[in-house]
């Protein structure tokens, strides 16, 4: 009798409650062409010049029972023109121009070059060309899985190359469908440890003043 | 030649012996007459649970890093430190307890002997792992304003300065020349609001500052 109950415990947990785990996946399904995906978006990144939107930034540290909370603005221009601007919960942008990067931390200010702190700078790339949407154009170091929904596409990454492997598990970028901009992205490390990135106020090809990327 | 050597090693000496003498007169301490009558020092990170963020920015020789340092507090007297930059990319994670370092992560840059020995020893004295303080070997300043404890921590000497508050301001590990590390506690508010390290013969600077939660408080305890 009790092996009897415990069986209808686990048919109902198997039917009510492990699916509901799965309720933010469940409707992605393996994309169906992934090719027209992939020639449509890179179309849509050579036609892209300018992006800039608001973002809100959510780091999970297994050993915080907050996760940590950041917010502010991104701007990208073409070529290689990127500024992170985190305003909440205090100043701090990080500025990509070509070769130079320049690091303002409230008053202090830092310049570098892609010789010095290379690990930093490719891992700082490497986020911001996955927000940008090109990173299946860079993906020799990633093997790629691509999923849809009715809203999104969803792509997960998984690096191959060990350096990368050291930092990330995978990386999951959402594209809305609609838009085929990047609307969250989640880096998830080998601990389990994540940062989740959603985008807002998302906005293509408006002007942005070259002045917001100077690094000298 | 050799006179010359010999006139500056007694100039040496002398300049020594004088600022050596001068920074006794200048702290002026006497053993603590009653044991029983200063008030112990706080340690600054002791109760289990308390999880804390500083923003952090730490220099080592020219480089610069900057981002957040995250603590929790564990029973059994174990800390973990996570330093991570803005974007989430995290430089190191560290466990210091009774079963000594735990290096859970560690950029390239911070895995390097001389760093780590300095980062171990900064969380071990910063946390003051399981180190007994006996008040009878306390110093007090003739004022009374200051307390000092001498005490040796793995082996190596420190000095604990606290106020008449209890609060711990100081802690100073000295060298024959010059002081091997310096920490800075200041602005308590539950816990030190700022902590300054420096360890100057090694050219390496940690400054933190809490950073509070929405409520204004200690992330949690």
């Amino acid at each position: 009798m009790r092996k009897i109950s415990s069986f209808v415990l686990w048919l109902l947990l198997t039917l009510f409650l492990i699916p509901s785990g799965y309720s933010q996946q469940e409707d992605f399904v393996p994309m169906l062409d992934e090719e027209k995906f992939r020639n449509a978006l890179t179309g849509f990144n050579r036609e892209t010049n300018t992006l800039m939107s608001d973002f809100r930034q959510v780091k999970h540290l297994d050993i915080l029972t907050e996760d940590i909370i950041s917010a502010g603005k991104f701007y990208y221009m073409k070529e290689s023109k990127l500024r992170w601007e985190y305003t909440d919960p205090f100043d701090y942008s990080i500025i990509f121009n070509g070769n130079d990067i320049l690091i303002r931390d409230e008053d202090r200010e830092s310049r570098y070059n892609t010789d010095s702190n290379r690990m930093f700078r490719q891992i700082s790339q490497l986020m911001s060309n996955v927000i940008r949407g090109d990173i299946l154009e860079e993906n020799e170091e990633f093997s790629v899985t691509c999923f849809e929904n009715k809203r999104e596409y969803l792509i997960i990454l998984f690096p191959v190359n060990e350096q990368y492997r050291q930092f990330f598990q995978e990386i999951e970028v959402h594209f809305g469908r609609d838009d085929m901009l990047v609307s969250k992205v989640k880096f998830t490390e080998q601990s389990e440890d994540f940062t989740l990135i959603e985008f807002t106020k998302k906005k293509r090809n408006e002007t942005i003043p070259d002045t917001i990327f100077l690094v000298q | 030649m050799k006179q010359f050597l010999i006139q500056f090693f007694l100039f040496s000496s002398l300049t020594l012996l004088v600022s050596g003498s001068c920074t006794m007169k200048r702290l002026s301490l006497s053993p603590v007459e009653d044991p029983e009558m200063i008030t112990p020092f706080k340690r600054p990170f002791s109760t289990p649970g308390t999880e804390l963020l500083y923003k952090a920015q730490i220099d080592i020789s020219k480089n610069h890093f900057s981002g957040l340092f995250a603590i929790r507090i564990f029973p059994n007297e174990t800390y973990r430190v996570v330093f991570l930059n803005e974007l989430g990319m995290k430089f190191f994670d560290l466990e210091t307890g009774s079963n000594g370092l735990i290096v859970h992560h560690c950029f390239d840059v911070f895995r390097r002997t001389a760093i780590l020995n300095v980062l171990e020893e900064t969380v071990n004295t910063l946390f003051l792992t399981g180190k007994p303080f006996e008040k009878g070997d306390a110093l007090i300043t003739h004022s009374g304003d200051y307390t000092v404890y001498p005490v040796a921590l793995g082996g190596k000497k420190f000095c604990f300065v606290s106020n008449s508050s209890g609060n711990l301001e100081r802690i100073v590990k000295p060298g024959w020349f010059a002081k091997k590390m310096i920490i800075e506690f200041t602005d308590f508010n539950q816990f030190p609001v700022d902590i300054h390290i420096s360890f100057p013969p090694k050219d390496i600077y940690i400054m933190l500052h809490s950073l509070e939660n929405q409520h204004g408080n200690p992330l949690s305890e």
